[in-house]
């Protein structure tokens, strides 16, 4: 009886200190509703702050007979500095036309046509690339380069030889099919303290889309009058997601701001409708200096799609 | 206002106290039967300017840990308080502690009867290896996390023994948000079973339950208020055999120290010893997983701990391997093993010489506890996501991460391989020999930028007795790495002129620093004076910056130049 009066005063004293909350979901799930986004996680660690990546912007079409094998060299040697290099082909002037029954697929986007212009291209052989949008005074102090100039290999290592930036740009994006919701969010971390205007521009990118391309690499008996039809483009731009009307994006700094301040940058949008494959698609994000228009530092991710 | 009134109290407790005693000597009135003893402890230092050994610079030049324990006891009854003053702090404690330069952080009344015994007001516990409770003082550390409640305990069989305790933690000269409650009960079996009694299997059984609340705050997270915990144990002794072990779980606790995850802790030590006559042997292991325990789940470094992890390192006591790379117990995950042997050769013998030669031997593994994350990334990157408190999709209940106890990961945390060989040659002279071979990870226990530190150290120390009075006693120690801060040399002689008096020359020099100007000398001189429990010593001289561990918890001490005075007694 005594050792039944102990064990019930031991089970009495147990019960009285072992309370406990159990927490099974600490943050709810957020609901998601049809044009209200959930912002990813930007993740602060992989954030790049060694060094200002190399942004490029080739200038291509489907009827340049040239442009494939340009594109190789230029995939290649960003293959070759993976974590420094990002591309971004944009179709657009006249080998980029839409022209039945040959060449019926349309890259070309309004963003496209813009830079085409902004940047005289017409006036360029095409293919031709763009570099961080600045000149190089080692190459002859231009903005645009091609065959008929150094070929743009050689700005393009000499970027990557650069060992500081003012930026770190940490970039996120989630889209879900079912919803239509795509939703990018950057933070960005100030390296340096600096003054100026700086704008912060975001594109969308497909890769691997299946499409046409005139290539003079291929034999007419394969391909009649060099088309390849089942053609693999590489990077291509999809359009710009920025709402603001300005060719280097949504206002993101103006005047001095301190080393240590991070900026967030959220973007709640729709998929552009020329995307094919919403699993292929990349986001690539600028800081670009306003006032001198050149590209200070970029970032691309993979969009997860939900 | 409250210090006041504990001061006013103890005023007329000093007030009454005398006349207790004379009326003790008189043999009677209210005080008949009272005793009161106690203790002090004084510790200061005086700082000089030193800035080549890094020593701060410290406005009010001296700082002073004081504490006196005053215990009074009558028949079933005791009370003490224990006074502490720091003014200000000496460097390398806690400037918290400077906070109030003088108060009465701990008293407490106790009443004891048949069995029964409560506590109101401070005081210190454990549940068995202290997994799942453990407040204690280390005063050298400045460590005290002693509770402020009421404790009872009981043991209401042969063989019984109940415990429970309600309390907030003391945390400086401030308590605790958290409450902590906590029961504990042990069956000493061959107490308990009258058959067992005279048994050569000696069995004991025990088990914890501990609970803390503590609102919830203003966090985005959904905070479990009331946290438990549990420990089961044991211990076995057949003969010359015994084998001992915990086990301890922990629900979901987030704290700031594991980016506040939900995942549960648990931890398992076990022991295993054999000992006889000139031998002995000890293999102990030890795995831990989110098992850090406190009642403040914003607290750190050393602060509000309500467990304790035992240590699976050995706790050196020669200078240079005990302070330069000791190595601290890591709450958030390890597992360790730890091997004790020693052997006495024979004295007569030709091994063990004519008084008798003493081996023993340690080794220590300790590593880290693999983790596989949810996010599906590094331990950094991890938990930079989890410290952005957002919505985890790969993690969505925040358990950070996947492991078991017996998940040994690949980084190595610490190791140590040491022997030492004692043997007194003549009737005037002992030698004792001691080499150790450490890894230590130096970048997890002391946020260094840099790869493992491997050291090998060798130590002398010779022991000569002239006559009764007089012995002289000295250390030769040295210690090579190719890391952090290179190779070190020290020298100790030490007189003893018996009973009162010891004086004590040492020089500790980093010969083998990589740059040049760091390469300082170290020299210190201290006499010590003793007389029956009173100890005073005055030492002058530079105190190289390290790190001082007790049981695998350490604090930093900061390098210094000048006076040092250390008093203790007991009466």
């Amino acid at each position: 009886m005594n050792l039944l009066k102990y064990l019930l005063l031991l089970v009495g004293i147990s019960s009285l200190t072992a309370a406990c909350n159990k927490v099974d979901l600490p943050i709810p799930k957020p609901v998601e509703v049809a044009g209200v986004c959930v912002f990813p996680v930007v993740d602060s660690t992989a954030i790049n702050r060694d060094f200002k990546k190399t942004y490029v912007e080739e200038f291509t079409g489907h009827k340049c007979i040239t442009c494939p094998a340009n594109t190789v060299l230029l995939v290649q040697q960003q293959e070759e500095n993976k974590d420094r290099v990002i591309v971004l082909s944009v179709h657009a002037g006249g080998f980029a036309k839409v022209d039945l029954p040959d060449y019926p697929t349309d890259f070309n986007t309004g963003y496209g046509t813009d830079l085409f212009q902004h940047f005289n291209m017409a006036t360029q052989p095409i293919p031709s690339a763009v570099i961080n949008r600045h000149t190089f005074p080692s190459f002859n102090d231009l903005l645009v380069y091609n065959q008929a100039t150094t070929f743009w290999d050689k700005p393009i290592d000499e970027e990557n030889t650069n060992t500081s930036t003012d930026f770190g740009l940490g970039l996120a994006a989630e889209y879900s099919e079912e919803l239509g919701n795509f939703c990018i969010k950057s933070s960005i971390e100030v390296l340096s303290t600096i003054t100026g205007n700086y704008r912060i521009l975001v594109l969308c990118a497909e890769d691997s889309v299946i499409a046409e391309q005139l290539d003079a690499r291929v034999s007419e008996d394969e391909y009649p009058h060099k088309i390849v039809t089942d053609y693999m483009h590489r990077h291509v731009m999809r359009g710009k997601l920025n709402n603001d009307q300005s060719i280097n994006g949504d206002p993101l700094i103006t005047g001095t701001i301190e080393a240590g301040t991070w900026i967030d940058y959220e973007l709640n949008t729709t998929m552009p409708s020329n995307v094919v494959t919403a699993e292929n698609t990349h986001v690539i994000a600028l800081i670009v200096n306003d006032d001198t228009e050149e590209v200070i530092q970029s970032e691309e991710v993979h969009v997860h799609v939900k | 206002m409250k210090q006041l009134k504990l001061l006013t109290s103890l005023f007329l407790f000093f007030l009454v106290a005398p006349q207790a005693l004379f009326a003790q000597d008189e043999g009677g009135g209210v005080f008949d039967g009272l005793q009161i003893h106690g203790n002090f402890d004084v510790y200061g230092q005086q700082y000089n300017k030193d800035s080549i050994i890094g020593a701060p610079i410290v406005p009010e030049k001296s700082g002073i840990n004081a504490f006196t324990n005053l215990i009074a006891t009558k028949g079933k009854f005791t009370a003490g308080v224990r006074i502490e003053s720091y003014i200000p702090p000496v460097q390398g404690f806690d400037v918290r502690y400077g906070n109030q330069p003088i108060g009465v952080p701990f008293r407490y009344a106790r009443f004891a009867q048949d069995g029964l015994e409560v506590t109101a007001g401070n005081f210190y516990e454990q549940f068995g290896n202290g997994l799942i409770l453990r407040a204690y003082e280390e005063r050298a550390l400045g460590i005290d996390n002693a509770f402020d409640g009421v404790r009872v305990k009981y043991s209401p069989y042969k063989g019984v023994y109940l415990k429970a305790l309600v309390g907030n933690q003391r945390y400086y000269w401030q308590k605790s948000d958290g409450i902590v409650r906590a029961f504990d009960s042990e069956f000493q079996l061959n107490e308990l079973i009258t058959k067992l009694e005279s048994s050569p299997l000696r069995v004991s059984l025990g088990g914890s339950i501990v609970s803390k609340f503590q609102a919830g705050g203003n966090s985005s997270l959904k905070l479990p208020e009331n946290v438990t915990g549990g420990a089961g144990r044991f211990q076995l002794n057949w003969k010359d055999f015994g084998l001992m072990g915990e086990y301890a779980y922990k629900a979901n606790d987030p704290t700031k120290s594991n980016h506040y995850i939900y995942k549960e802790g648990q931890g398992i030590f076990m022991s295993a010893t054999y000992s006889r006559k000139g031998f002995g042997v000890n293999i102990s292991a030890k795995s831990i997983d989110n098992m850090e325990f406190r009642s403040d789940r914003e607290a750190g470094l050393n602060d509000l701990f309500i467990n304790y992890l035992p240590a699976l390192s050995r706790q050196h006591t020669y200078n240079l391997a005990a302070t330069l790379y000791p190595y601290a117990t890591q709450p958030n995950g390890e597992v360790g093993i730890q091997g004790d042997l020693i052997y006495k050769i024979k004295r007569g013998s030709k091994m063990g010489g004519k008084y008798g030669t003493t081996i023993q031997v340690n080794v220590s593994l300790i590593n880290a506890l693999n983790r596989d994350y949810y996010t599906n990334a590094d331990m950094d990157t991890a938990n930079a996501l989890l410290d952005q408190q957002v919505y985890l999709e790969a993690d969505p209940g925040r358990k950070g991460y996947k492991t078991n106890l017996l998940n040994l990961g690949d980084s190595v945390y610490y190791r140590d391989f040491n022997i030492e060989i004692d043997r007194k040659f003549t009737k005037h002279f002992k030698l004792k020999a001691t080499y150790a071979f450490q890894e230590y990870n130096i970048a997890l226990i002391q946020n260094k930028v840099s790869p493992n530190v491997v050291a090998n150290i060798a130590v002398l120390e010779g022991l000569h007795t002239i006559g009764k009075k007089h012995s002289i006693r000295w250390e030769a120690q040295t210690l090579f790495t190719d890391q952090d801060q290179g190779d070190w040399i020290f020298g100790l002689v030490e007189y003893g002129y018996s009973p009162h008096w010891i004086v004590t020359i040492l020089n500790q020099y980093n010969y083998g620093n990589k740059v040049e100007d760091l390469r300082v000398n170290y020299p210190t001189a201290q006499v010590t004076y003793i007389q029956n429990a009173l100890r005073m010593s005055i030492g002058y001289g530079r105190q190289r910056a390290g790190i001082f561990c007790v049981g695998g918890v350490c604090r930093n001490v900061p390098a210094a130049n000048g006076l040092t005075v250390a008093i203790t007694s007991s009466f």
